[in-house]
């Protein structure tokens, strides 16, 4: 089994090993940009391992390269859904000739999705959105509202703190370009290779129709660099896979590029007739907040919800060719070929809540809902909620209009759809059926679910561009009378690597409140729970490649792989006898993908780690709770610790040649020590200026400042517990590098403290922060 | 899952029938439906939304030799449930088009067809028809009925406005021999008055009833209209089929 750390190092033994070669003992060395330089012993393009299955998981650009000049240009968008124990793909391809030839065929760059316009009702867009793109979209507003004073410290500057996390977006192409549609029919993963059964459906342009199909073998290489590229892109070097498509007798050399985490995307403009309120959030019965966008990211898919007019002139009754003026006259128009929706927030047509009402020739590019209906009085309607009309009960409108625009996504009631679901509570059931699932006890809107059946879930992500996007084939293709749609991908036979394993267990331990900014570490422990002795690896830290926090936001949109992978060395290895375990502290407040807890609401963090070539176990999720700062002090120290450069600076255990972040980080531990994100800081500084520091590139050193380290130290573990001390030096530290100064400073400057006994509270103290060093540079089992 | 009222036992008893306007019908004009949902049983608390626009009234078209399609509006709706109580022997009456599946034509071709109605009449209780045989003929006009299969007239008619660049066409329409043809037109055109003049003709009430369902479409002068010239006892049937009150008998 390949366990290919691309090091040419050997698993070493079932012993544990030092740290005697390579980089594991050298400084850390950077350069101006303040990108981690490796020693020469390295060639960085060959420090990579197979990526872990998540990886794949989510939109890809998948390009074919071409086999001449005088050959059409073929691209498209490729989806890759792994479940826990499943792996789908489907794709949407597009060809076209390019004249005249050129010798560097290159694709356009596509037009990452849109940044949207914030609007009038910016600061009500969806909640707890990502950024779509790290700019100052509408979730800066979003997250300025709910921060409370955090947007006193200054909105640009909060916006300025989300690490550019480079675009998400989702490629697609002009439907006349359209070409062939494929889906996996099983699939395997392993060693880094994903193949893919493929089955092609190939398009008649002109009667808009699928007409045959064939079958290929889709083969993709999934590699993951342990050595930052670039220091824009922070920790997150962006994904790229290689390999090959078999089909039609011939083999093409293929490249996917990874756009998002997320599968597809569709930009939502919400436009409201005058006194209607379109609910941008509502408390569901769960108690959870949901959004139009949060309620399709449970789909996988990244909606965008822009507010736009909300004063569109009274009209107390509205006809379908009344919506479709209202559609042409209001909605914006948009450049590009990402998919568009408009959603409109209107008075009432009859009894009806809502309506998909455009099936003309470009249909399914609208969708309405009716705020002045009102609900019924019966005993399974919600007390609160019976005779109000429909914008008066948030739950209720916002099922209404995440349904609508699920029709226009071509999705059918589950009573009408040919393929038979069965109706149930989620979103595509009409009303009436929901409310038949209510009781007095249990009443609507309380008793909706706010997430898309499996089949629906499916269509979303899987099935073909012609019948999901808005604007193509007419409502009634896929699951309706017009066409019954193409059969959905074949799950995979097989996962190799992600088994998990009963022997072992993973757990993870973290605060269950945080505030956004705060500087958050969790410790992550491996048990033999079976009877036999094991051989684990003793790498459990986010910087070598084993460990991976798998991130779930409150919007639950799909988890995102966290880690601060900049090393590769051998993977030592120790035994665990039963009931033996291995630990380690370690920073989850900046990963590869920026800053972690930026949005509040709950989180959920999971642990997965590599335990040996064959083996992976993943921990139960934990919950953080996270708010934005409350305090004085708490929007101090957020507004620092989200500076640029200050996140990156405490992953590392070192600013590097970042002057401004070793001001903000000098303000925070003098200002802030008595928090532990201030001691965090300050554990930076005493690491980063004990040593020199080599600026390879513009040939410059860093000297040493012993006497500032030393004060930082201080400032670090006074009136802090020695263990809680040892806990922060060591997730400051940068995992690669076992004799950073910090750690050893730490527990020399904390010996003092035990010189009352072993048996002294204060003794055990040290004791304690002893094992917690121990653990860092020499882990072993117990 | 029984607190509702819909679900109250009450012996079965409801019997559906359907019934087309006519037996024959030329593909150039528009087919109409009498829907009835009967209590032959005791009392009876059931849907009201008996029509093609919410999802509870299907009929299933099935012609010789091809897939059977259902007859379904163009646009996917969303409305709360609604019930009337029905006493012994009473009937909730209505009027549906036979016009589209989605927005293609119903009928694609001359020839005898077979429907079948099917209702889900309570929670967990559907009711279906005896099928009933229709036959359409060739056109008299075959590029009248070329018109009326276009998306932009079939929508406009089944929309009660004028949708897209429906209008010369609803134009033509409005002036066929075919009353209740004539009908859906001028209602898709906005003439009311027109409506109202001709509104001793079942086939115009029947029209209006089924292009502007009561409940799942709101107020509208049109239909008040025609309404108003509807007595009570020369068409109680057709005044029911309008306001969606139940008849007693
Ligand atoms: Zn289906
Ligand atoms: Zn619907």
């Amino acid at each position: 089994m390949d366990h290919d750390c691309g090091c040419g190092n050997e698993a070493p033994a079932a012993h544990h090993t030092g740290h005697g070669t390579g980089h594991h003992t050298a400084p850390l060395t950077f350069d101006a940009d303040g990108q981690l330089v490796v020693g020469p012993v390295i060639r960085p393009e060959l420090l990579t391992r197979p990526c872990p299955i998540g990886t794949l998981d989510g939109s890809w650009l998948l390009e074919l390269e071409r086999r001449t000049v005088f050959g059409p240009e073929v691209r498209g968008a490729m989806r890759i859904e792994v479940g826990n124990s499943s792996l789908r793909v489907s794709g949407d391809m597009y060809s076209r000739r390019v004249f005249p030839p050129v010798l560097e065929p290159r694709l356009p760059i596509p037009s990452p999705f849109p940044i949207p316009d914030p609007g009038p009702l910016a600061g009500a867009v969806a909640g707890g959105v990502r950024p779509v793109a790290g700019g100052p979209d509408a979730d800066t507003v979003e997250h300025g509202a709910e921060a409370g004073e955090a947007g006193a410290a200054g909105d640009d500057a909060a916006a300025l703190a989300f690490p550019l996390l480079g675009f998400r977006w989702y490629p697609a192409f002009p439907t006349s370009e359209y070409s062939w549609y494929f889906r996996s029919n099983g699939a395997t993963y392993a060693g880094g290779t994903l193949t893919v059964q493929i089955v092609r459906h190939l398009w008649n342009r002109s009667t808009q129709e699928f007409v045959s199909t064939d079958t290929g073998t889709l083969t993709l290489r999934c590699r993951r660099p342990l050595v930052v590229a670039a220091a824009a892109t922070v920790l997150g070097p962006s994904q790229q896979m290689t390999g090959t498509l078999s089909i039609g007798g011939t083999v093409t050399d293929v490249t996917a590029r990874k756009t998002s985490p997320m599968y597809r995307g569709c930009r939502i403009e919400v436009d409201a007739m005058v006194n209607r309120v379109f609910p941008a959030s509502a408390t569901i019965g769960s108690g959870a907040t949901a959004t139009v966008r949060s309620v399709y990211a449970t789909a996988g898919w990244d909606v965008t919800v822009v507010t736009d007019e909300i004063n569109v002139p009274n009209d107390a009754d509205l006809t379908n060719a009344e919506l479709a003026t209202l559609m042409t006259g209001h909605r914006q128009a948009v450049p590009g070929e990402g998919w568009r929706l408009w959603l409109f927030v209107g008075s009432s047509q009859g009894g009806l809540f809502g309506i998909m009402f455009d099936d003309d020739t470009v249909p399914r590019e609208g969708a309405a809902g009716f705020a002045d209906v009102r609900l019924g009085n019966d005993s399974f309607i919600a007390a609160a909620a019976r005779g109000r009309p429909l914008d008066e009960v948030p739950a209720a409108f916002l099922r209404t209009l995440v349904h609508e625009a699920g029709h226009a996504f071509n999705l059918w009631h589950p009573k009408h759809d040919v393929h038979n679901p069965g109706i149930g509570i989620e979103i595509m059931n009409q009303t009436g059926d929901v409310m038949g699932f209510a009781t007095a006890a249990n009443p609507y809107p309380g008793n909706a679910g706010f997430v898309f059946s499996d089949h629906d879930r499916t269509s979303l992500i899987h099935s073909p561009d012609p019948q999901v996007r808005p604007g193509w084939k007419n409502f009634g293709w896929g699951h309706g009378d017009l066409s019954a749609g193409l059969p959905a991908p074949v799950d995979v036979a097989g996962l190799g690597g992600d088994t998990g394993d009963e022997g072992l267990e993973l757990t993870v331990a973290m605060p269950a409140q945080a505030f956004v900014g705060e500087y958050v570490t969790a410790e992550v422990a491996l048990t033999n729970v079976s009877d036999q002795p094991r051989t684990v690896t003793t790498l459990i830290n986010l910087s070598e490649g084993d460990l991976v926090f798998l991130h779930t936001p409150p919007d639950h949109s799909l988890q995102h792989l966290v880690d601060v992978a900049i090393g590769c060395g051998p993977r030592p290895t120790v035994v665990l006898q039963p009931g033996e375990s291995v630990r380690n502290h370690v920073q989850v407040f900046f990963t590869n993908q920026g800053v972690t807890f930026t949005e509040p609401g709950r989180h959920t963090v999971a642990a997965q780690l590599e335990v040996d070539p064959l083996t992976t176990v993943r921990s139960a999720p934990v919950t953080v709770d996270v708010r934005g700062p409350a305090s004085d002090a708490e929007v101090d120290i957020s507004a620092k610790t989200l500076t640029p450069g200050v996140g990156r600076a405490m992953a590392l255990g070192d600013f590097a040649t970042d002057v401004s972040a070793r001001a903000v980080l000098t303000d925070l531990a003098e200002q802030h020590s008595d928090t532990d994100t201030g001691a965090a800081g300050a554990l930076v500084l005493a690491n980063a200026l004990t040593r020199t520091f080599s600026d390879v590139r513009a040939q410059d050193v860093r000297a040493a400042a012993p006497d500032e380290a030393a004060h930082f130290l201080d400032l670090a573990l006074s009136g802090r517990s020695a263990q809680r001390a040892a806990e922060l030096a060591v997730t400051v530290a940068s995992p690669t590098e076992k004799d950073a100064p910090v750690v050893a400073g730490t527990i020399a400057a904390l010996k003092p403290r035990a010189k009352g006994g072993a048996r002294s509270a204060a003794g055990k103290d040290f004791a304690a922060a002893q094992r917690v060093a121990a653990d860092f540079t020499e882990p072993q089992g117990r | 899952m029984t607190d509702t009222a819909a679900d109250t036992v009450r012996g079965g008893g409801l019997e559906l029938r359907l019934r087309p306007a006519a037996a024959s019908v030329p593909l150039d004009r528009v087919v109409f439906a009498d829907v009835e949902l009967v209590a032959t049983g005791g009392p009876a608390t059931v849907s009201a939304r008996l029509n093609l626009v919410e999802g509870d009234l299907e009929i299933e078209v099935a012609g010789a030799g091809r897939t059977p399609v259902r007859a379904t509006w163009p646009w996917p709706v969303d409305s709360a449930p609604r019930s009337v109580d029905l006493p012994a022997g009473g009937r909730l009456v209505a009027a549906v088009p036979l016009i589209s599946s989605g927005s293609v034509p119903l009928f694609a071709a001359p020839g005898r067809y077979e429907l079948t109605a099917r209702f889900a009449a309570r929670r967990g209780e559907s009711v279906a028809a005896r099928p009933v045989a229709l036959v359409r003929t060739a056109p008299d006009d075959a590029a009248l009925a070329a018109r009326l299969g276009d998306r932009d007239v079939l929508q406009s008619l089944l929309g009660a406005g004028v949708i897209g660049a429906a209008a010369p066409s609803l134009e033509l329409l409005a002036a066929s021999a075919d009353a209740g043809t004539a009908a859906a037109a001028n209602l898709a055109l906005g003439r009311t008055g027109v409506l109202a003049d001709a509104a001793a003709d079942p086939a115009v009430v029947r029209a209006v009833a089924a292009l502007l369902p009561p409940g799942a479409t709101g107020q509208d002068d049109r239909r008040d209209a025609v309404a108003s010239r509807v007595t009570a006892q020369a068409a109680a049937r057709d005044a029911a089929a309008l306001t969606g009150r139940p008849l007693a008998e």
